[in-house]
């Protein structure tokens, strides 16, 4: 499938207006803005302006750390992973040095170590939770899902390890960015 | 506002074709089967298969709980409770002996101690989450929220005091359902 015969697709487009791709053909293509799951391309909508500043806030914590520890690769401007049989774009993504893929021109064959959302108010709960097993269930270590309205962080280190950590909390890189801690409160300001 | 008036309202009206109520017009009418959330009269639906046998465990261990011990009154068949300014029905509420209302042929004038909701698909987490937090405001002292997809309870007990259970851990009724526990996978089976 070439880029011509995608040109038809925009985020107002129904599922059923999107051609139908493998996961192979989607990894191969040059598509961006699109998180592929269950066989479908999902569209990333735009954000709000909530969204967008807690985004920043926590790229911009996590990102002077990773660079000053030299721990790895963030990436925060909508990069897709190959997650299990998914193609999924984490708000912020970092993956080790180690496991950086050899060609960075397309979606990451590997999932990230740490994967962070930022939910949207169109979110429902299952579709967060979906995302979330998906990660852990393909080898990211550590999920953080920020809930704006809640003002919390909820860390997924496994489907049996869940906290919930609010605007009184700290949150820490735990092993995945080592050394890595910011206040709750701080991601909301 | 009579009941005639209002016939024509069923679950598949647009929140437009619903007539406007104050909140005391809501709670002096015989109107069931709708929450009251910001002047928006909100049907509820049907649920799913796992959303019944999901809240009939917990209504079976807390009811007999309950029961046993004389702690109060359980309601599970869309009670509609006065939550702030809002009228909610959450799908399992506990409130104790002294604050049963006197009038139980309307809606409660004051929360539940412990509301249970299960989260249903279509459920966005923010309106899961404005409705914990309208609880707690209210006086609630115990929220319980129940995942099927991820076979969680998520307990909040205020905005600062939230802790996720998962399948290997124990539901406490705390302070709320003296002396009621139950395995968290039990609510699943």
């Amino acid at each position: 499938m070439d880029a011509q015969k995608i040109q038809h697709i925009s985020p107002d487009s129904l599922p059923q207006d999107i051609p139908k791709m493998t996961l192979e053909e989607f990894l191969e293509s040059d598509l961006e803005g699109y998180e592929y799951i269950k066989g479908e391309l999902i569209p990333m909508p735009s954000t709000s302006v909530e969204h967008g500043y807690i985004s920043a806030n926590a790229a911009e914590y996590l990102g002077s750390h990773i660079r000053e520890n030299q721990l790895g690769c963030i990436s925060v401007s909508g990069t897709g992973f190959k997650v299990g049989e998914r193609v999924l774009i984490p708000d912020i993504a970092i993956i080790s040095t180690d496991r950086l893929p050899a060609d960075q021109s397309k979606t990451s064959p590997v999932p990230p170590d740490l994967a962070v959302e930022v939910v949207s108010p169109s979110d429902t709960l299952r579709r967060v939770e979906d995302k979330v097993f998906a990660y852990l269930e393909a080898g990211t270590q550590l999920v953080w899902v920020i809930s704006p309205g809640a003002k919390t962080v909820t860390v997924y280190r496994s489907e049996t390890e869940i906290t919930v950590l609010t605007r009184n909390d700290a949150l820490s890189g735990e092993e995945v960015v080592e050394g890595f801690c910011c206040q709750v409160a701080e991601l909301f300001e």
